[in-house]
């Protein structure tokens, strides 16, 4: 893992933590029908 | 690109949500395999308008160069509202970028097709005011009455990519933010805003009705003329 991805890592905890807690607060809705935007895939890329 | 992919995954198994629809903006299809999501340009969305219940985007808005255009189609596509989760622009964070703690441009970072719209291009760091949200929902529908929510959160630095010197600074000024933070909270580097979708004709602005016969909204000019009557008399 390069040090680019290493600080992604990183940010991604932080990240992942707000995340949880903004959808926790905004959006209780579990079965809603949810269209997520955002990067490319399940794994950082190179 | 990162953009907050692998999170999206994170967070939305991690809280058991049961219809979720994953959309990406990496061009480059053939690196991920299976494990890739549909490519979708976040400024313009294949999407017809209210086709899901909510729309979410999280640390990605700040890769596109057209930020504005993107929450207006979070907005367009969704039904009930939309969340996004993003930098905070803030008094605080100007001065941190004076004094190279942050960055304007996500360069330190940068690593293949994570700049702008997933190019290898640093992108700009967009970061968000209420005012700068509220402005552009107002302008893109002036029909109705919003509703918005906000949410503030820090997520400070680790010093990667830092040097020497702006590593300990970081970490000397660590105690000095939270407690800054903690008298005043908005002044936080993160911030998330939940944007609810109007009802029509329930919200709709004063001056304007729902002709139910001929099903669109009209305005109305009695009202406007009532309103309006003695300052244009003037």
């Amino acid at each position: 893992m390069s040090d680019n991805q290493s600080k992604s890592q990183s940010d991604m905890n932080g990240l992942a933590r707000i995340y949880t807690s903004a959808l926790e607060d905004f959006i209780p809705d579990k079965k809603g029908k949810v269209l997520v935007c955002g990067g490319g895939n399940k794994y950082n890329s190179v | 690109m990162y953009a907050g992919g692998a999170t999206n995954i994170t967070a939305f198994e991690a809280m058991k949500y049961e219809n979720v629809y994953f959309s990406g903006m990496d061009l480059r299809h053939d690196v991920h395999g299976e494990n890739t999501p549909k490519f979708e340009n976040a400024e313009a969305l294949s999407y017809p308008d209210n086709s899901f219940d909510y729309a979410v985007m999280c640390a990605a808005i700040h890769h596109t160069s057209l930020p504005n255009k993107v929450i207006t189609e979070l907005y367009r596509v969704s039904k009930k509202g939309f969340l996004v989760i993003e930098a905070k622009d803030s008094f605080l964070m100007r001065i941190a970028g004076k004094l190279g703690l942050t960055e304007g441009y996500e360069v330190a970072g940068n690593f293949k097709a994570h700049g702008v719209n997933g190019t290898d291009i640093p992108n700009f760091i967009f970061r968000w005011t209420e005012r700068e949200v509220e402005k552009t929902i107002f302008s893109f529908a002036p029909h109705v009455t919003h509703r918005f929510q906000y949410r503030y959160y820090s997520n400070y630095p680790d010093g990667h990519g830092f040097g020497v010197m702006d590593r300990i600074l970081c970490k000397l000024l660590k105690p000095v933010y939270h407690l800054f933070v903690l008298l005043l909270p908005k002044q936080q580097n993160s911030m998330a805003f939940y944007v609810r979708k109007p009802s029509v004709p329930e919200d709709l602005k004063p001056w304007l009705y729902f002709d139910k016969e001929n099903n669109e909204i009209k305005v109305d000019r009695d009202w406007i003329k009532t309103k309006y009557s003695k300052k244009l008399s003037r």
